[in-house]
């Protein structure tokens, strides 16, 4: 009773992080309206202040992050291992700059709830890490999903970003529903909503494996969390929320509920991560593996393949997106079956391969500078009344801003995985990942799924060669030097997803070494 | 799994009946359309104006606050009821544990506050402005 | 104080930075002296390393493996092991080092991006500084894959070389330059994503065989395990085809040239010279470092008849399709791929006569190629056209340029006394003694094509600077000079190229007594396959020197050094 206690007393301490953000996320909601008067005008410059309260919420909560190292699990609500702690350090990071894409986005009216449901968003994810609890875990998805409604809709209200919004909001509660539906067979199935308790339950007795229950649990659960990860056939919502919605809040759902969806899937299948733990590796069934093989499969084809045939560059970024989510399910996949595999087969695993879940955590990183560098260097470079949105308004950029062409060039290269920049670094491990893995007698199907990646890699970079042909080798259409403003928050997050991009290229180690220790 | 197969069995008697009084209503109804016969049903009288008309957002917005703050009491009033519960005669009807209950005193205000930050939003947005 | 060969490989990069960050708006002016400085600098660079290295005392024999490199510079950049104190790191490291092969090759890169800076002095004139800045960056771009010794930086410098030369040919080339420079892109980007798989797949194989070995991305390195217990010929045979494909389309080996004529003619001047100087020969490098001496069992058995049937039609499909063009230009993009052709029959005869042919050729067409190029855009700089059919008798008009012109054909067709007769007779001699009597075929149908190239380079020589006369019409007005003879910037450009092409046709001993070890070690492995039973491969061993005897020796010059 006394540990219990204590656990509950703890675990406040242990989502910290996340309550500073949440209070943050309290404090703009009481004083945002307390500075907008009745008819809805705010004054001049009010988005500033908010924007730099978001920043200094960010850097609070950073401070409180660092100071936390990760501790034992427990049978608490909340849990803060090495996974916690690192998937924190990230969305605190690409946070920050999702923030700086986001400041001029909205005006200063209505710019204090949007930056409010930013951090709520951010809280969600870091909740996803830190949740040991099916029922946690629902909650901080929801977290993640109810502000992203507002985020999609408040900063331009036009009839694209209605539209847009509708559609997320249609299928996001559909999937929700049905991850709920999922956890309640697998509570079913074992008892408790404890994920250790669960864990506990399923090393226990090996034929939980082969539950019905549990089987129609992972079928769920893989279909509402894909919704997430724009994982096919759940991604048909991605390209019309892209185009309608602002392009800040593309730049957000390009990246983070990839995250919240990958550590969601962690959190369920993979075995507990963290070095003091020795668990017995298990995965939900053996279904998931053969399911998810084939979803990224269809992912990196569909991504890569529709995004050839596109014009508007909002909708071929979100079929990109599609297919780098299917790269790093590659990287899930390979490692979920290394954790079976060590399951079944011990100590025949060559300790020299590259852990898959180590792979697609770097590439999330990785993807994440590449990303939201892209989308920030859009944001800049439009004009004061037109958004960057087909082939034509980039046509040209290097002569008019060739700074800005430049940088959309390094981003886009590394998304297609040239070097020297991080993408290289990143698809590198994951060829190195799944090619270990298919060297394993009976498991040929991974070799297959290196050299798959390596189709789509190739494909992929066609539609980004062509971009950056458009901007280099095309005259400029309709361009003055009167139509540009200098966006300041922008550049700053694009020179800094730069320095993440090239800097993860030369030093990978800094980020290499943390995400080792996360593996058993 | 066998202690559910009455749950399975009620749920097919249930919609078998349905389905079986739907088909049977079908085939063996009567099919006599008179005018009187096809008008909506509004309590007797003859319905007035379109059945399609945008309502005031107003009333959407009371419904919602309402359900916030009924929900809010749904979950205040098995804390408030059964929290400090403290009689030892009776080994069922124990409350939370001395040493949890500044926490839980202070998690239950939290709650609160945070509807309460949620209702002064409300408020200073104009929810509450009856036009 | 970083090394002279680290200087050598980042000095045109940073050059690059300079142009482009210090004076964005630089007229033509400004920046082609820039660059030619840069390039200069560089030239000089590498021969104070060139220097240096062969100040370096000998490595005996024993003492190396098949690669063996020197003035290393080694650095840990990732390392890629499972967490834990007890596993060992398998390492991906910053390995620069130079062997004589190497050397080679950095030289002739340097001189090249001279000569092709000095060719687009006055061609360039729009974003001139963002041109040369392309030109310097693809220069470190290519001496880093020479210098490279750990497979992950040589396929980093390798893909690396494709950016800047999407641009070049994409911005500041001709009417199709958009579709050649997408195309040469994906094409030679799928082909390497092949490669990549390939080599990944050729570290995994041989760690798991070798799990002591740390560093199997080190090229060194993995060469002296798989020597000693090298891989099942069936594995050997699909790594050698993954890992080939990359290099089978760079190179390009007939059926995958179809980019090369494309992105040749497309290019300016400066990016045809260096394409087809350099870039051509990362592909044969990259036979030469990654496959001869990792697969030598698929090198021989497979290698030989594929890539030798490949390389022979590629030479005589290559030498009709020059035959039958009116465009000069595509003319020379297709005697490269015949070119390339012998150079890769040289390769895979695998001994020492073919090897030291093949590197040989890889620096004869570097110059000989790259000085045609050069002095295609002088006359297309003249007179806009390029066609056959409406050049004559220039050399009544330009004689200097008729002189340049015919010489470089005749180092091209491969005349005695000029640096083309060295390789393609060395390559075609290999080729002839290779294998167990399969090479005779290849060899012959590579002397047809000796045949052939006299026959389209001469006539091109006959018909555009001999014959009747017949000069398409002048441009005139303002900024059109008279047409006049090389000035002396061009005869700059064009000398050094000729020069060597001369002087490594009197005396090319320096050059192979300079790569003589590193393809003798390659060759040594090939030796010990021929001694022994072909199918029983797995038990020879480096350290069976009785075989040794049943080498042929290198009738050539010298005595055999000790």
């Amino acid at each position: 009773m006394n540990a219990a206690i204590q656990q509950l007393n703890n675990a406040f301490s242990l989502i910290a992080p996340e309550a500073v953000l949440l209070a943050a996320v309290c404090l703009i909601f009481f004083a945002a309206p307390f500075l907008v008067n009745e008819r809805g005008e705010a004054p001049v410059g009010l988005r500033h202040r908010w924007g730099c309260l978001s920043l200094l919420a960010l850097l609070l909560a950073s401070c409180v992050w660092w100071q936390s190292p990760p501790v034992t699990r427990t049978l608490g609500p909340f849990v803060l291992d090495e996974l916690t702690w690192y998937i924190r350090g990230l969305t605190l990071t690409f946070g920050a700059i999702l923030v700086l894409l986001h400041w001029n986005q909205a005006d200063d009216a209505r710019s204090a709830e949007s930056h409010a449901c930013l951090l709520a968003i951010l809280a969600g994810v870091n909740l996803i890490a830190a949740s040991n609890d099916l029922v946690g875990l629902f909650v901080a998805l929801e977290l993640v999903s109810i502000p992203t409604y507002l985020f999609l809709l408040l900063p331009r209200r036009d009839a694209p970003a209605q539209e847009a919004t509708l559609k997320y909001f249609l299928l996001s509660i559909f999937s929700s529903a049905i991850v709920l539906f999922g956890m309640s067979y697998l509570y079913g199935a074992t008892g408790t909503t404890n994920l250790s308790g669960i864990h506990a339950a399923f090393s226990a007795a090996s034929d939980h494996r082969a539950n019905p229950l549990v089987a129609v649990a992972t079928v769920m659960l893989i279909a509402g969390l894909g919704f997430r990860l724009t994982a096919v056939p759940f991604h048909f919502y991605a390209p019309d929320v892209f185009q309608g919605a602002p392009t800040s809040a593309a730049a957000m759902l390009s990246f983070v509920p990839k995250i919240a969806g990958f550590v969601a899937l962690l959190r369920l299948m993979v075995p507990a991560t963290g070095a003091e733990q020795a668990m017995n590796p298990w995965t939900m069934t053996p279904a998931a593996i053969p399911l998810l093989w084939w979803l990224a499969v269809a992912t990196m084809f569909v991504g890569n393949l529709m995004a050839l045939m596109q014009t508007d560059i909002r909708r071929l970024l979100a079929y990109s997106s599609v297919s780098h989510a299917g790269y790093m399910m590659v990287g899930l996949i390979v490692g979920m079956a290394h954790e079976h595999q060590k399951a079944d087969v011990l100590a025949t695993v060559s300790p020299n391969s590259v852990s898959g879940i180590g792979a697609m955590l770097f590439y999330l990183a990785v993807y994440g500078a590449m990303t939201l560098g892209t989308f920030a260097v859009l944001i800049a470079a439009a004009r004061t009344d037109k958004r960057i949105e087909s082939f034509d308004d980039l046509s040209g950029l290097s002569r008019t801003r060739p700074a800005m062409a430049l940088l959309l060039a390094i981003f886009l290269f590394s998304l297609a995985g040239l070097p020297p920049t991080a993408g290289f670094l990143g698809k590198l491990n994951l060829f190195f990942a799944a090619w270990s893995q298919g060297t394993v007698e009976g498991q040929e199907s991974y070799k297959w799924l290196a050299v798959i990646l390596a189709i789509n890699a190739a494909l992929g970079a066609w539609y980004y060669l062509k971009i950056i042909g458009v901007m280099f080798l095309r005259e400029p259409i309709n361009r003055s030097q009167q139509d540009t403003v200098i966006e300041t928050p922008s550049l700053i997050a694009a020179g800094l997803c730069l320095v993440g991009t090239l800097g993860l290229f030369f030093l990978p180690g800094w980020l290499w070494v943390p995400i080792q220790s996360i593996m058993p | 799994m066998e202690s559910s197969y009455p749950i399975l069995l009620f749920v097919a008697v249930l919609v078998g009946f349905v389905i079986t009084n739907l088909i049977i209503i079908h085939i063996v109804g009567p099919r006599k359309k008179t005018a009187v016969k096809q008008m909506p049903y509004e309590s007797g009288m003859d319905p007035v104006g379109d059945a399609r008309q945008p309502f005031d957002v107003k009333f959407y917005l009371v419904a919602i606050l309402f359900l916030v703050f009924d929900v809010e009491l749904l979950f205040l009033y098995p804390w408030a009821v059964s929290a400090y519960l403290d009689d030892p005669l009776r080994a069922n009807q124990t409350g939370v544990p001395v040493e949890l209950r500044g926490t839980v005193f202070a998690v239950m205000l939290v709650f609160m506050a945070t509807l309460a930050i949620a209702y002064i939003y409300a408020w200073r947005k104009g929810v509450f402005r009856w036009r | 104080m970083p090394s002279l060969l680290v200087i050598m490989i980042f000095l045109p990069a940073i050059a690059a930075v300079a142009l482009l960050l210090l004076d964005p708006q630089a007229t033509a002016v400004r920046a082609r002296w820039v660059a030619l400085l840069a390039t200069v600098a560089t030239f000089l660079v590498s021969w104070g390393v060139a220097a240096q290295f062969l100040a370096l005392p000998q490595v005996s024999e024993t003492a190396r493996g098949p690669v063996h490199p020197q003035l290393v510079q080694r650095h840990t950049w990732l390392d890629l092991s499972q967490a834990g104190p007890h596993s060992p790191g398998v390492k991906l490291e910053f390995f620069l080092g130079l062997d004589g092969i190497s050397l080679s090759l950095v030289l002739l890169t340097t001189i090249l991006t001279i000569s092709s800076v000095l060719v687009s002095w006055t061609a360039i004139k729009d974003r001139a500084a963002q041109f040369y800045a392309c030109l310097l960056i693809l220069e470190t771009g290519l001496i880093g894959v020479f210098c490279s010794f750990d497979i992950l930086l040589f396929y980093v410098f390798f893909e690396f070389t494709l950016i800047p030369l999407f641009f070049l040919v994409g911005i500041w080339g001709g009417p199709l330059r958009r579709y050649a420079a997408g195309k040469f892109f994906v094409y030679t980007l799928a082909g390497s994503l092949i490669t990549l798989l390939g080599l990944v797949s050729l570290v995994v194989t041989t760690v798991q065989a070798n799990p002591g070995l740390t560093t199997p991305f080190s090229i060194p390195d993995l060469a002296n395990t798989l020597a000693e217990h090298p891989l099942t010929p069936t594995v050997q045979f699909t790594l050698f085809l993954m890992i080939a494909a990359g290099f089978m389309v760079k190179v390009p080996l007939f059926p995958f040239h179809t980019w090369l004529p494309l992105a040749h003619v497309e290019a300016p001047t400066a990016g045809s010279v260096l394409l087809a100087g350099v870039l051509l020969k990362l592909g044969t490098y990259g036979f030469l470092r990654m496959l001869l001496p990792m697969l030598p069992d698929a090198c021989l058995h497979t290698g030989l008849p594929l890539i030798g049937a490949m390389a022979s039609i590629g030479i005589i499909y290559g030498s009709f399709c020059a035959l039958s063009q009116n465009d000069i230009k595509k003319l020379v993009a297709y005697s490269s791929v015949a070119h390339l052709g012998f150079c890769m029959l040289g390769l895979f005869a695998l001994n020492i006569e073919g090897i030291s042919g093949g590197v040989l050729q890889m620096i004869n067409h570097g110059l000989s190629t790259g000085a045609l190029f050069c002095i295609v855009g002088m006359f297309y700089e003249r007179y806009h056209t390029r066609q056959l059919n409406e050049l004559g008798g220039l050399a009544t008009k330009l004689p200097l340029m008729g002189v340049a012109m015919v010489f470089t054909s005749f180092a091209s067709i491969g005349l005695p006394g000029l640096n083309g007769f060295v390789g393609e007779f060395l390559c075609l001699a290999g080729m002839f003694r290779a294998g167990d009597g399969q090479g005779v075929i290849f060899s012959a149908l590579g002397a047809m094509g000796v045949v052939l190239g006299a026959w389209y380079l001469l006539g091109v020589v006959q018909h555009a600077f001999f014959g009747p006369v017949h000069l398409p019409a002048e441009h005139h007005g303002p900024g059109h000079e008279p047409i006049a003879d090389l000035n002396a910037r061009e005869v700059a450009a064009l000398a050094p190229l000729l020069g060597l092409c001369l002087i490594l046709g009197l005396f090319p001993q320096p050059l192979l007594d300079l790569i003589r070890p590193d393809v003798e070690a390659v060759a040594k492995l090939y030796g010990n396959v021929r001694a022994t039973n072909p199918n029983a491969f797995m038990h020879a061993s480096l350290n069976n020197h009785a075989s040794q005897k049943n080498l042929p020796s290198v009738a050539l010059g010298s005595e055999v050094r000790p």
